[in-house]
C-alpha cells in the first residue's frame, strides 16, 4: 500500500515556485489560538471589530470560514463530503447580498449528481444589549435547475441588516464520478477574513498532491496519523489528517499588469495522483514527469494524433515541391497553409479527437489546429514536438508537480537550422516565431518520446515596439504642420495587424484619429500591412493646432505634441505582486521642428537619462538645436516582461520621470521679421 | 386574407433566394455584419387569455461580428410554452448543410437577471461557429402565450450593423377584440382585412439598410422601424383587465396587488411608537423610510402573474426581504399605519432607459416606487435602496413619467426633473507652488444631485482602501501622492457629497530655465467630443444626464519672486448647448483661476453636431491653458 505522502508548497513572492517541505520546515511564528465557533451561537466578540485591525471600513468581514472534507463509501462509488461553515459580519448595506448564498452542484452523464444537504442558517442582531436570532426557514431555501449539468442550491437568510452577523453551514456530497478532487479552498476573499481553516482526512487508498498558492503565511499547518473505516468489509485503513489555517487575511484586490487573480490568491488545491484499493492494482492518474509525459504521448487525443497524418501527404508533397531547398521557407509555407485553411474557434485546448476531421471541417480549437500543424511538419520531416502550456488567464503552471489540468493550450516547437522556433497557427497575422500574448506565461512542457520531454521558456524574443518619427515646421502663423509616422513592430505590430484584419484599414485609421481629436489630418497612409515580418507603419500628414501656447511674442511649444505620456500607470506607492507586462517594451519618439526665420529659441528642456538597476530598463530624453532646427528624442525601454515587487519603486520612478519630462516645453521668441 | 397568408408560407420557387447570399442587394451589405433576409411574425389571438406566436427568421451572416445571429434565444415561464423550435444552416449558395437537432437546444433557467427565485427559463438554440462567410441560418419557433398583458413589440432590426431585406408582422384578432398599436419609422401603413370572425393586420418592411449609432444619438427606438402592440381586453390566470387608457391599466395593477398589506400587530405598534415623537407628516415619512432602509433588503423574487403580483407585506415583515413590488407594498402598508396615504408608482427605471410612450397605455414598466402625495409636497420613495436619500430619484427614476396606481385607477404624472443647478460640481483648490514646480494642494469638492451619485455609491459601499484606489484613478494629475482624503454626505432631497483631498504633486508646474509653466486647471479638464468621421446623420441628444454645472476656483500661492510673464485673457463661450467662462487674475499675491461650465439637456439637429464638437474643442483647449511665470520680471500688461 502506498504511504500517504504529501508535500506542501508555497508560492513565494517571486515568480518561480519555491517548495518547502511543509511539516519539517514550517516554523510557527507565534502561538495561534483557533476560535471556537458553535453553529447557532454568536457571541459579543462577533459584533466588535477585529482586535488585530483588519480594515474596519470594508463592507463585510468574514469572521470564520471553515471547511472540512471526509471520504465515505456509497453504493457504487466513493463520495467526498464537504462541510462548509461561515460566519460573516455585515458592515455596510452593500454587503447585504452576501446573505443570499448560491451553492453550485454538478452532474456528469451517467453518474449520480452532487447534492447539498443539512443547510442551516442564522442571523444575529444586537438590539441594544439584547441579541436576537432569526433562523433560516424552509421557505428561504430554493433549488434552481439551471440546466442538465448544473443545479444551484440557493438560500437567503432572514432579517439581515447593516450590523447583522450571519452564519450558515451546509454539506456538499460529491461522488468520485463527478469529481475526485476536493474543491479548491480559498483562504482569501474580497473582504478581510479573520480566520479561515481547512481540514481534510485522506485515507491511504488515495494519494493526493496538495498544492498551495498565494502570498500569505499559514497560522496552522498540522499533520497527524490516524485511521478510518472506509470500505465495507475491510479493516480500518491508515489515514492522514491535515489542518491548515490562515489568520487575518486581508481583502484580496486586483492590480494592473497581472496574469490572473487566481495566481495571487492564497489557496489550497488537490490533485489525485493514484488510488490503491486492497487486492487490486494501483490506478495511476499522474505521478511523476515521465509518467505525465508518457500518458500524453500514449493518449489517443494527443500522441495518437501526431504519430502519422497520411491524409496530409499530398499537402506536404506540394509544399516540398514549391520549397525544395530552403527549410525555413518550407516551414513558413506549412505554417501559413494551416492557419489559412483552418479557422480557430476561439477556444483553448491541447487535445484533438481527429486531425483528419479538423482538416475536413476547416475549423477547430487550439489543440486541433496546432496538433494538425505538428502532424504536417512531421510529414515534412521537421524536428517538431508539441509544447503544452497554460494561457495567462488560465494561471501559472507548477514545474514541480505534473498536473494535467494546469494546462489548456498547445503550440508547436520546431528545431531547424540550429534555432528553436515556436508556432501557434490559431493566429492568422502573427509573425512566424512569435507566440500570441495569451501564451506568454512562464514556461511550457515540450512533449517528446524517449525521455526527451522538458520545460521550455515561453519568454518572447520580440518586444512591443512603437516608434514615432515626425518632421514638423512651425509656420509664421503659428501652425505646427508636418508628418508623423507611427511604426508598430513586434507585439505592438501584431496588435495593430489584428485590428486591421478584423475591421479593415479604413476603420483602423478612423479609430486612430478618434484617439487624437485635435489632429487635422489631410492624409494617412498605411505601409507594411501585408508583410508580417516588417513593422506596420502609418504616416499621417497633419496639422496640430494644440501643440503650443502663446503669450505676447513668445511661443511655448510642447515638443512631444499629442504623444506625451501624461499619466503614471503606477499610482500606488507600494505593490505586493510582480508587474507582468507580458513582453519587453520599447517606445521611441524622434521629431524635428523647423522654425521660421528670425525665431529665437530661448529655452529648451534639459536632457535626462535614468536606468533601472541591472539595465532592466532605461529612459532617455533630449532636445537639441542646430540652426533653425530642433530635434527631440525620447526613448523608453523596458527590457523585462516581468518586474518583481522589489523593483516596483524604481519602475514607478522611471515612469514619473517620463511623465515629468514629457510635460516640458520649448520657449521660442518671435523674431523681428515674424512680428510684423 | 387567408390567401395572403398562404402566399407567404408556401412559395417554394422563391424560397431559394432567401438563403442565397449572392441575392442580397448591395445597399443591404453596406455597414452590415448580418442581413436579416426574412423576419416573419404571426401573432394569433385566440381569446382574451390565449394567443399563439410563430416567428420565422432567416439571417445571412456576413462576417465574424455577425455570428451572434446564428442562434435563437426564446424565453418562457409558467404562463407560456414553446411548442416547437426548428432550424437549419445553409452555405453561401443556399444549400442546406445541417438541420437543428434536439441536442443543439439548451434549456436554462434565466438566472442572469440576478433573481433569487424566478420561473423564467430560456431555450437557447445555436449552430457551431462556421469557418466561412457568408452563411445563412433559419429558425422557426412556435409558442403559446397565456399572459396577454403583453402583446409583441416588433423590432426586425434589433441591432446596429444589421440590415433587413423583408420583414412582416401579422396579427390576427378574433371578432370583438380590438388591437391597439403604435408605429415608429415605418413608411408603409398597415394592411387591414376584416373577415367574418376575425381581423387581420399586416405590417411589412423591405430593404432597410443597416444603421450605425453615432455618438450621443437619440435612443435606438427613435431611429429604427418599430411597432408596439397592446390588447384592449385580456385575461391572465384569474384576472381580467381592460386597457384603453392609463386609468384602466392602473386599476388592473391595483386589483392584482390589493389586500396584500396586512401587517403583524406587533410591528404596527412598533411603527406607531417609532413615529410618535414626530409632529409633522414629513418627519413621520422620514422615520418610516429609514426604518425600511435599516431593516430590509432587496432580493429578487420574480413569481406570480409573470412577476407583476407582490408577495404580501406580512411575509416581508417576517423575512425582511423582497423585490421592488414587495418592498414598496410593505412601505406603503407601514405608512398607512401612521395615517399617511401612499400609492405605487410604476416606472421605467434605469439611467439609459428612454421614457415611456405616454400616448400608448401599456405595460411599459420595469420597476415600482412609492408615491407619497404629502399634501402637494410629493415624494417618490425608492424602497429597494438602503442608502438613497429620502425623495431623491436621480438618474434611476428621476426626469420621467410614472403611473400612479390609485384605487380609482391609474394617473400619469412625472418624477422630479433635475436642472443644472441641482447637478453641480463645485471645486475649491488651494495650491502652494514651489520654485521646482512641485505643489501641495488642498481640494474641497462638492457634488450635488446626479453628480453626487458615483461618490454616494463609493462612500456607502466601498472600504477606505477601495475609495483610495478609486481616487488614485480618478484624479487626473500626472504624478501625485494622495496624502489624505475624506468623504461626507448630506442626505438632503438634492444630495450633497463633500470630498476633501490633500495632495502632494510632483511637477504640477514644469520649470524650464527661469520660467515656470503652470497648467491652471489640472483637475477639471473636460476632454473634446468624439469628432464625426463621416457626415453626421442622426440628431444630437443631450439627455437628462447632460444637465449639469461645474465650477472651479483654484488659488495659487506662487513661489517667491515669480510673476506671470503675460496676462491670460479670459474666455467666454456661449452656445445652444451651454456656456463656459474661465479666467485667471492676481488677487493680492495669489493667482486665482476660476472656471464655470454649464451644459443643458436638449435635442439638436445632426448639423448642430459640428458646433457641439467645436464648442467642446474650444473648452478642451482653454481647459489646458498654461500660465508662464517668470522670476523677477514684471508682467507685461
Amino acid at each position: 500500500m502506498y504511504p500517504v505522502r504529501s508535500t506542501l508548497c508555497r508560492l513565494a513572492v517571486l515568480v518561480s515556485l519555491i517548495c518547502l517541505n511543509g511539516y519539517n520546515s514550517f516554523v510557527q511564528a507565534q502561538k495561534v489560538v483557533a476560535p471556537v465557533v458553535k453553529l447557532g451561537r454568536a457571541n459579543q466578540a462577533d459584533f466588535t471589530p477585529s482586535p488585530l485591525g483588519a480594515d474596519s471600513t470594508a463592507e463585510a468581514e468574514v469572521l470564520y470560514d471553515f471547511g472540512e472534507v471526509r471520504f465515505e463509501s456509497g453504493n457504487s462509488d466513493i463520495w467526498m463530503e464537504f462541510t462548509r461553515h461561515r460566519r460573516i459580519r455585515i458592515l455596510k448595506k452593500s454587503a447585504l447580498e452576501r446573505a443570499t448564498v448560491q451553492v453550485p452542484t454538478y452532474k456528469v452523464q451517467g453518474s449520480e449528481r452532487e447534492y447539498v444537504g443539512s443547510v442551516e442558517g442564522y442571523t444575529y442582531n444586537m438590539n441594544g444589549q439584547d441579541l436576537s436570532i432569526d433562523k433560516l426557514t424552509k421557505a428561504g431555501i430554493v433549488t434552481e435547475r439551471v440546466n442538465d449539468r448544473l443545479t444551484l442550491e440557493k438560500f437567503s437568510l432572514p432579517n439581515v441588516r447593516e450590523g447583522s452577523v450571519i452564519e450558515y453551514k451546509y454539506v456538499v456530497r460529491t461522488p468520485f464520478a463527478v469529481s475526485n478532487n476536493p474543491r479548491v479552498w480559498l483562504f482569501q476573499d474580497d473582504v478581510p477574513v479573520r480566520w479561515s481553516e481547512y481540514k481534510i482526512t485522506i485515507p491511504a487508498y488515495f494519494y493526493y498532491k496538495i498544492i498551495m498558492g498565494g502570498y500569505l503565511d499559514l497560522a496552522v499547518n498540522q499533520q497527524s496519523n490516524t485511521s478510518m473505516d472506509l470500505l465495507p468489509g475491510q479493516p480500518g485503513v491508515p489515514a492522514q489528517s491535515y489542518r491548515f489555517a490562515v489568520e487575518n487575511a486581508p481583502a484580496f484586490r486586483n492590480e494592473k499588469y497581472i496574469t490572473t487573480s487566481s495566481d495571487y490568491l492564497s489557496k489550497i488545491e488537490f490533485e489525485l495522483a493514484s488510488i490503491t484499493f486492497p487486492n487490486s492494482a494501483v490506478r495511476n492518474y499522474s505521478v511523476d514527469w515521465p509518467a505525465f509525459d508518457r500518458s500524453l504521448l500514449e493518449a489517443d487525443v494527443f500522441g495518437g494524433q501526431i504519430k502519422r497524418a497520411p491524409f496530409l501527404r499530398d499537402v506536404a508533397a506540394l509544399i516540398r515541391a514549391q520549397n525544395p531547398t530552403d527549410s525555413l521557407a518550407r516551414l513558413q509555407a506549412a505554417y501559413d497553409f494551416v492557419r489559412k485553411s483552418i479557422k480557430w474557434d476561439d477556444s483553448n485546448s491541447y487535445t484533438c479527437n481527429s486531425l483528419k476531421k479538423v482538416f475536413e471541417a476547416k475549423k477547430g480549437d487550439a489543440g486541433d489546429i496546432n496538433l494538425l500543424l505538428v502532424g504536417l511538419l512531421k510529414e515534412l520531416d521537421f524536428d517538431v514536438h508539441p509544447v503544452i502550456l497554460s494561457t495567462r488567464t488560465h494561471g501559472r503552471i507548477s514545474d514541480v508537480y505534473p498536473l494535467m489540468r494546469q494546462y489548456n493550450y498547445v503550440v508547436a516547437h520546431v528545431q531547424t537550422n540550429g534555432q528553436a522556433i515556436m508556432l501557434d497557427a490559431t493566429d492568422p497575422v502573427i509573425r512566424m516565431g512569435m507566440l500570441p500574448t495569451r501564451c506568454l506565461n512562464g514556461q511550457g512542457r515540450l512533449i517528446a518520446p524517449d525521455g526527451q520531454s522538458r520545460f521550455v521558456s515561453l519568454a518572447p524574443k520580440e518586444r512591443d515596439t512603437e516608434l514615432l518619427t515626425g518632421a514638423f515646421t512651425l509656420a509664421d502663423d503659428g501652425e505646427v504642420k508636418g508628418t508623423l509616422k507611427h511604426s508598430r513592430g513586434g507585439y505592438s505590430g501584431w496588435a495593430a495587424r489584428t485590428l486591421v484584419q478584423a475591421d479593415g484599414e479604413a476603420k483602423y485609421l478612423e479609430e486612430a484619429k478618434k484617439k487624437r481629436p485635435t489632429w487635422q489630418v489631410t492624409k494617412s497612409e498605411v505601409n507594411g500591412g501585408t508583410d508580417l515580418n516588417t513593422s506596420l507603419d502609418v504616416t499621417h500628414t497633419l496639422t496640430i493646432p494644440e501643440a503650443y501656447n502663446e503669450a505676447a511674442d513668445r511661443i511655448y511649444l510642447l515638443p512631444m505634441l499629442t504623444e506625451a505620456r501624461t499619466e503614471n500607470p503606477f499610482k500606488e506607492a507600494e505593490r505586493k505582486y510582480p508587474v507582468d507586462f507580458g513582453t519587453a517594451i520599447d517606445e521611441s519618439y524622434m521629431t524635428t521642428f523647423t522654425l521660421p526665420e528670425g525665431y529665437v529659441v530661448e529655452e529648451i528642456p534639459k536632457a535626462a537619462a535614468l536606468s533601472l538597476p541591472d539595465k532592466a530598463g532605461r529612459f532617455t530624453y533630449q532636445v537639441g538645436q542646430t540652426g533653425n532646427q530642433l530635434q527631440v528624442i525620447s526613448r523608453l525601454t523596458l527590457r523585462k516582461p516581468v518586474y518583481f515587487a522589489e523593483e516596483y519603486a524604481t519602475l514607478r520612478e522611471l515612469f514619473a520621470l517620463v511623465v515629468a519630462k514629457h510635460a516640458e516645453r520649448i520657449v521660442i521668441k518671435r523674431g523681428e521679421v515674424a512680428k510684423k | 386574407m387567408r390567401k395572403y397568408l398562404l402566399l407567404l408560407l408556401s412559395f417554394p420557387a422563391l424560397a431559394q433566394d432567401e438563403y442565397r447570399a449572392a441575392a442580397i442587394p448591395e445597399s443591404l451589405r453596406a455597414n452590415a455584419h448580418a442581413v436579416v433576409r426574412r423576419h416573419e411574425t404571426a401573432f394569433v389571438v385566440k381569446s382574451p387569455g390565449e394567443a399563439t406566436q410563430r416567428v420565422r427568421t432567416v439571417v445571412t451572416v456576413l462576417d465574424a461580428q455577425g455570428d451572434d445571429e446564428a442562434r435563437l434565444i426564446v424565453g418562457y415561464d409558467k404562463l407560456s410554452k414553446i411548442n416547437d423550435i426548428w432550424g437549419a444552416l445553409y452555405d453561401a449558395s443556399g444549400n442546406q448543410l445541417k438541420k437543428l437537432k434536439k441536442a443543439d437546444i439548451d434549456d436554462q433557467s434565466a438566472t442572469d437577471d440576478g433573481s433569487f427565485l424566478t420561473d423564467r427559463r430560456l431555450k437557447h438554440a445555436s449552430f457551431p461557429r462556421q469557418p466561412n462567410y457568408p452563411y445563412t441560418v433559419e429558425f422557426v419557433y412556435e409558442a403559446t402565450e397565456r399572459n396577454l398583458m403583453f402583446y409583441p413589440t416588433w423590432v426586425p432590426q434589433s441591432k446596429e450593423n444589421r440590415s433587413v431585406e423583408q420583414a412582416s408582422l401579422t396579427i390576427t384578432m378574433p371578432k370583438g377584440q380590438a388591437l391597439r398599436y403604435k408605429a415608429f419609422n415605418l413608411n408603409k401603413p398597415v394592411e387591414r382585412q376584416d373577415e367574418a370572425n376575425q381581423t387581420v393586420y399586416v405590417w411589412t418592411l423591405t430593404n432597410q439598410p443597416a444603421i450605425e449609432l453615432e455618438s450621443m444619438a437619440p435612443p435606438a427606438r427613435e431611429l429604427v422601424p418599430i411597432l408596439y402592440t397592446a390588447p384592449t381586453a385580456f385575461e391572465v390566470q384569474d384576472y381580467t383587465g381592460t386597457i384603453t387608457n392609463w386609468k384602466e391599466l392602473g386599476r388592473f395593477y391595483h386589483v392584482l396587488n390589493r389586500d396584500r398589506d396586512a401587517l403583524p400587530a406587533e410591528l404596527k405598534t412598533q411603527i406607531v411608537q417609532l413615529t410618535a415623537g414626530e409632529a409633522t407628516a414629513m418627519g413621520k415619512i422620514r422615520k418610516v423610510y429609514e426604518f425600511v432602509q435599516q431593516n430590509t433588503r432587496y432580493v429578487s423574487v420574480q413569481l406570480g402573474i409573470g412577476g407583476w403580483q407582490t408577495i404580501a407585506a406580512e411575509k416581508v415583515a417576517a423575512t425582511k426581504y423582497g423585490d421592488c413590488k414587495a418592498l414598496t407594498n410593505y412601505t406603503k402598508a407601514l405608512l398607512n399605519v401612521v395615517g399617511i396615504p401612499a400609492v405605487e408608482a410604476l416606472v421605467r427605471a434605469g439611467d439609459d432607459e428612454a421614457d415611456i410612450l405616454t400616448d400608448f397605455p401599456s405595460f411599459q414598466f420595469n420597476h415600482v416606487i412609492l408615491c407619497v402625495p404629502n399634501k402637494g409636497d410629493t415624494l417618490y420613495l425608492e424602497c429597494t435602496s438602503q442608502t438613497n436619500p429620502l425623495g431623491y430619484n436621480g438618474t434611476f427614476t428621476g426626469n420621467r413619467h410614472v403611473l400612479l396606481v390609485t384605487p380609482d385607477g391609474g394617473r400619469l404624472t412625472q418624477t422630479p426633473h433635475y436642472s443644472p443647478a441641482d447637478n453641480r460640481q463645485m471645486r475649491r483648490i488651494d495650491v502652494i507652488l514651489t520654485e521646482q514646480g512641485d505643489a501641495t494642494a488642498q481640494a474641497v469638492n462638492r457634488y450635488t444631485g446626479i453628480q453626487s451619485e458615483t461618490r454616494t455609491g463609493l462612500l456607502n459601499n466601498r472600504s477606505q482602501a477601495e475609495q483610495r484606489t478609486w481616487l488614485l484613478e480618478q484624479v487626473r494629475i500626472p504624478n501625485f501622492e494622495l496624502k489624505k482624503f475624506s468623504f461626507s454626505e448630506q442626505k438632503t432631497q438634492i444630495p450633497v457629497v463633500t470630498e476633501t483631498l490633500t495632495l502632494a504633486v510632483r511637477k504640477w508646474a514644469t520649470p524650464s530655465g527661469s520660467r515656470l509653466f503652470v497648467p491652471l486647471n489640472l483637475m477639471s479638464t473636460l476632454g473634446p467630443a468624439t469628432p464625426a468621421t463621416s457626415p453626421r446623420q442622426q440628431p444630437l441628444d443631450l439627455d437628462a444626464n447632460w444637465n449639469w454645472q461645474d465650477t472651479d476656483t483654484v488659488s495659487y500661492q506662487l513661489p517667491q519672486g515669480y510673476r506671470p510673464e503675460a496676462p491670460i485673457s479670459p474666455m467666454t463661450l456661449t452656445s445652444a448647448f451651454g456656456d463656459y467662462t474661465a479666467g485667471a487674475q492676481m488677487v493680492g499675491d495669489r493667482l486665482v483661476y476660476t472656471r464655470r461650465v454649464t451644459i443643458r439637456r436638449g435635442r439638436h439637429t445632426a448639423t448642430a453636431y459640428a458646433e457641439w464638437v467645436d464648442f467642446r474643442k474650444k473648452i478642451a483647449k482653454f481647459d489646458k491653458v498654461q500660465l508662464v511665470l517668470v522670476k523677477g520680471e514684471v508682467a507685461t500688461k
